[in-house]
């Protein structure tokens, strides 16, 4: 099926997804075995599930592949079946249909976080996501669907993955979000939907983690902020034990009775996730009935974004120019030298200051190279910087820095030259973003006419590119005023702008290149451009002199600047907001000097430990998200190691803790944040990894006598090992207390399991400070 | 001639939540409401769905063997009538009434409209049943309108149907209070 084909049917009718794969399979028997192998040794079990879903009325079922890429079945030792599974799994499913149901090939994550919140870059993603969409496509699925991701540049390696391989099928993206509006990795549905309003995707989506009616009002924000079709998949309720069976408790009826407000809401895809089966979808389907999808009221403003902070461009958009290495020999040197510190710095004063956006340009590009660029985003990604304008001029360095960002972007920028302004809107089309066209083509033009005529030529071929103009910052140019240039053409043209309905922007110290008092000449100017009609400008937002005028002109004409959302939480605690930001040489000085009135020990435990507890609570509170979370934690832990080498005799530990990912189960992100911030907190860790049998945590705990063992399973169908660990432990004469925590867990089933239940890596944190308070 | 008993699938008196929330005084050009308000609403709703006996007691007959005053004019010339009083039960009564008295008017008004069209939704389903076995019928009838008088229900209820399940009032008003009696005609039902 091609794409216009999808998006006629999804104007015609809601259409309904199937339900799960791996909780059913589990429920007839199959849960110890990873259920993508039965493609390969139970094909009639896998068609007689897709069967019922057939029957129960759905017009999409997915093949059973979410985890068949090759880094999942490759911890099973299952990589050189990739091929084989996949291609068995579309075979299937297309025995199953009536002729009316489409197939869409699942794709699920990778299971590992990407740089910089974890280990796999984003090529390794990418070829992972093109390898299995490949075989998917060549097998004949009308559509693809990526689905469960909780990171946006995960997410957004597989949607580049999926339109290398198939320009023309249906694409539906989906990502899991807690009841907050929140991914794992601190991304909020807004940057979700705004992103994927540029992306080549077909319909947008939510799916897992929630019940029908927490899933509800995180619907709700996606509906207002996405202007693509939306498609829905909750959750069964939280799984229960029931005997030995996991259960969930969500009934047919309740998951019908919210699909219909799914519906009324605006969503045109309704499908079901962990614990749904065919009962759920028949209902569903019985109760939502054939009908067109209802209209939505979709909010239109532009937003730029970085992975945790969004900013509406309007009313007026400053962005920071502080973080220009080309005007900087220091700062140029220091990016060859892979030192960020001064340009983390810059972009931490700039966002004080009241910019909503920091601009970047790595200054002469001859001296960097690709790597250089990747550690600079990456860098900031880190940091969880404001949204980046990327001041990059090569085509090459530019998609690196694209593909490393995950947010929308701004890019500066493009001249009107065409095959320059189309490669660069191709850019924004592919990744996302805004984009700054000059009105300039090969040369810089000095009177308002012909920078008029110019523009008028870009507008054309970005419409003519399909591009919408709202995503576009039009430059009016500025030029020195010391060089006998007239700033009125500058008016002028913002004027000309103002009266098209487009956005101007401007580079605002260009006009007082080479003058004495720049900050009066800027704030002036500034003043008058305001009044003509600008938008947006880059701008020294040290000068104080110019954002009070910024902030009057704007007053005066009723606009005010205000904040979509809260940035990275702030403290009155220095050593918390050092670590925040990972100023890692400044907290290493504050560490000195402490050292100079108290002992190592105190500095360690009274200072250091204290602030990453009140981070914690900053965590715990939605102040602060996971990257800074974990970014606090890499930044404690080297001055944790130096106050303990201080320390004479034996190193600080407030404990032992042995952590595994259990049996059956590969996923290992959580524990491994579990295990940063513990041993961020001055716990040793000892980690057992993934996929670890009970017996070979009896066996450790019995050599290495930790305190207390934190297990992690995200699967329902690997929960029971928790209790088969802890039933070992106890067999075994080992009574220590164990902490359990993952998707599939929860306080009900650790009570069964009699073990300690843990939601997040703050409460693992807390439950063994309360367990261990003990000190060296 | 002797009436049958249907027991529906819940699924099948699941009211049209656009439909169930006008009739609570939610205009349609309101909705969908505010997340939170919808989620009380869905808290209502799948409590009705739970607390629910739903039956229907139905009984087909040739025309002649009715009354003439239960038939309206229009079903004179049939060849065959289904009389049927569908009926979600007292526990939805019980649970208006206890919420009411524990001051929850609010839940207990947004029950009791869900009630009105959950039996409408039910008398839906159970019209497209019927359809399907007798073939083309006149459109469904209740009395208490046209030349019908209400109070026939009683009639319906005690001596047709013989529903010891179901009370009718002097005024023909039924208890449970989400009952309703309904007729449809055949054209082809032979004799």
């Amino acid at each position: 099926m091609r794409r216009n084909e999808f998006r006629n049917l999804l104007e015609q009718k809601v259409l309904f997804l199937d339900g799960a794969y791996g909780t059913e399979f589990m429920k007839r028997g199959f849960g110890e075995k990873l259920v993508e192998l039965l493609n390969l040794t139970a094909a009639d079990e896998v068609r007689k599930l897709q069967k019922e879903y057939v029957e129960a009325g759905v017009d999409i079922i997915l093949t059973n592949t979410f985890s068949a890429n090759r880094a999942k079945l490759g911890a099973y030792h299952l990589e050189n079946e990739v091929e084989k599974i996949n291609a068995a799994a579309v075979r299937i499913a297309r025995s199953v249909g009536t002729g009316r149901q489409l197939v869409f090939g699942d794709l699920g994550p990778t299971g590992s976080l990407l740089e910089p919140l974890g280990q796999l870059s984003f090529h390794q993603a990418y070829e992972i996501f093109k390898e299995q969409a490949r075989i998917l496509v060549e097998n004949g699925v009308d559509g693809l669907i990526i689905e469960t991701m909780s990171d946006l540049k995960e997410l957004k390696a597989a949607i580049l993955a999926v339109r290398q391989v198939a320009e023309d099928l249906p694409l539906i993206a989906q990502m899991t979000f807690g009841a907050d509006g929140l991914s794992l990795t601190g991304t909020s549905v807004e940057i979700f939907a705004s992103l994927m309003n540029d992306l080549e995707v077909d319909v947008v989506g939510l799916n897992c983690s929630l019940d029908p009616e927490k899933m509800l009002p995180v619907l709700a924000q996606l509906a207002r902020h996405c202007s693509k079709p939306l498609s829905v998949e909750p959750n069964a309720g939280q799984p229960k034990l029931s005997g030995n069976k996991l259960t969930y408790l969500t009934s047919p009826e309740e998951l019908a009775v919210y699909a219909k407000d799914y519906y009324e809401l605006g969503a045109n895809i309704i499908g079901g996730c962990c614990g749904t089966g065919p009962e759920h979808l028949r209902t569903m389907v019985k109760f939502v009935g054939q009908k067109k999808p209802v209209p939505r009221k979709i909010n239109r403003t532009q937003y730029l974004s970085s992975r945790t902070i969004i900013k509406p461009v309007e009313p007026f958009l400053v962005v920071g120019e502080r973080i220009n290495a080309s005007a900087k020999k220091k700062l140029q040197a220091q990016i060859q030298h892979h030192d960020f510190s001064e340009i983390i710095s810059l972009a931490q004063k700039q966002q004080e200051e009241g910019a909503a956006v920091i601009d970047v340009n790595p200054g002469i590009e001859k001296l960097l190279t690709a790597e250089h660029i990747k550690a600079l985003i990456q860098t900031l990604d880190r940091q969880s910087t404001l949204p980046l304008s990327l001041d990059i001029q090569e085509d090459d360095f530019l998609k690196v820095a694209l593909e490393e960002y995950a947010g929308r972007p701004l890019l500066n920028s493009a001249t009107v030259r065409e095959e320059h302004l189309l490669r660069r809107l191709n850019l924004i089309k592919q990744h996302g973003g805004l984009l700054i066209v000059l009105a300039m083509e090969e040369e810089v033009p000095t009177t308002a006419e012909e920078r008029i005529r110019i523009l008028e030529k870009a507008v054309d071929t970005i419409a003519g590119q399909g591009v919408e103009l709202s995503r576009i910052f039009f430059d009016p140019l500025v030029l020195p005023y010391g060089a006998g240039h007239d700033f009125r053409e500058t008016l002028k043209t913002i004027n000309f702008l103002r009266e098209k309905g487009l956005n101007s922007i401007i580079g605002l110290s260009n006009l007082s290149y080479g003058l004495p008092e720049r900050e009066k000449i800027n704030a002036a100017f500034l003043g008058l451009c305001l009044s003509a009609g600008l938008k947006a400008a880059i701008l020294n937002t040290s000068e104080v002199t110019t954002m009070n005028v910024m902030e009057g002109s704007l007053a005066l004409q009723g606009l005010e600047l205000k904040e979509l959302k809260k940035t990275s939480g702030r403290s009155e605690d220095p050593v918390v907001n050092l670590l925040i930001r990972g100023q890692k040489e400044e907290l290493k000085a504050l560490v000195e000097e402490k050292l100079k009135e108290l002992t190592p020990l105190s500095v360690s435990q009274e200072i250091l430990a204290r602030a990453m507890e009140k981070i914690g609570q900053l965590y715990a509170s939605g102040e602060i998200f996971l990257p800074h979370l974990i970014l606090s934690a890499e930044t404690a832990q080297p001055i944790f190691d130096y106050l303990n080498s201080l320390i004479p005799g034996k190193a600080v530990s407030r404990g032992r803790i042995l952590l595994a990912t259990v049996e059956g189960d590969i996923h290992d992100i959580g524990k491994n944040i579990v295990a940063t911030i513990l041993r961020s907190s001055g716990f040793e860790v000892i980690d057992l990894g993934k996929n670890v049998p009970a017996e070979t945590v009896v066996k450790e705990v019995q050599k290495l006598k930790p305190d207390l063992v934190g297990l992690s399973a995200m699967m329902t169908t690997t929960v029971g090992q928790v209790k088969k660990v802890k039933e070992a432990l106890e067999e075994a004469g080992l009574f220590l207390p164990v902490l359990a925590g993952g998707a599939s867990m929860n306080q009900e089933l650790a009570e069964i399991f009699g073990v300690h239940y843990a939601r997040n890596a703050v409460e693992a944190l807390n439950l063994c400070q309360r367990f261990l308070q003990k000190e060296a | 001639m002797l009436k049958e008993i249907y027991f529906p699938e819940k699924v099948h008196c699941l009211p049209e939540k656009r439909n169930f929330l006008s009739r609570a005084g939610l205009p349609s050009a309101q909705q969908p409401a505010e997340v939170d308000f919808l989620k009380k609403a869905n808290q209502v709703y799948l409590l009705a769905l739970e607390v629910i006996k739903p039956a229907v007691f139905h009984l087909t007959a040739p025309v002649d063997y009715f009354p003439p005053e239960l038939l309206p004019e229009s079903f004179l010339n049939l060849q065959a009538l289904t009389v049927f009083a569908s009926t979600l039960g007292y526990s939805l009564d019980d649970l208006i009434n206890e919420l009411n008295q524990k001051k929850q008017s609010f839940e207990a008004w947004l029950l009791d409209a869900w009630g009105s069209e959950s039996v409408e939704a039910l008398n839906r389903h159970f019209d497209r049943w019927l359809r399907k076995k007798h073939g083309a019928g006149t459109r469904r009838f209740s009395p208490g309108y046209g030349r019908v008088d209400i109070r026939m229900n009683r009639f319906i209820i005690k001596e047709l149907l013989n529903i010891e399940e179901i009370d009718v009032l002097e005024s023909g008003v039924m208890l449970p209070r989400k009952t309703t009696t309904c007729l449809i005609g055949w054209y082809h039902e032979k004799k």
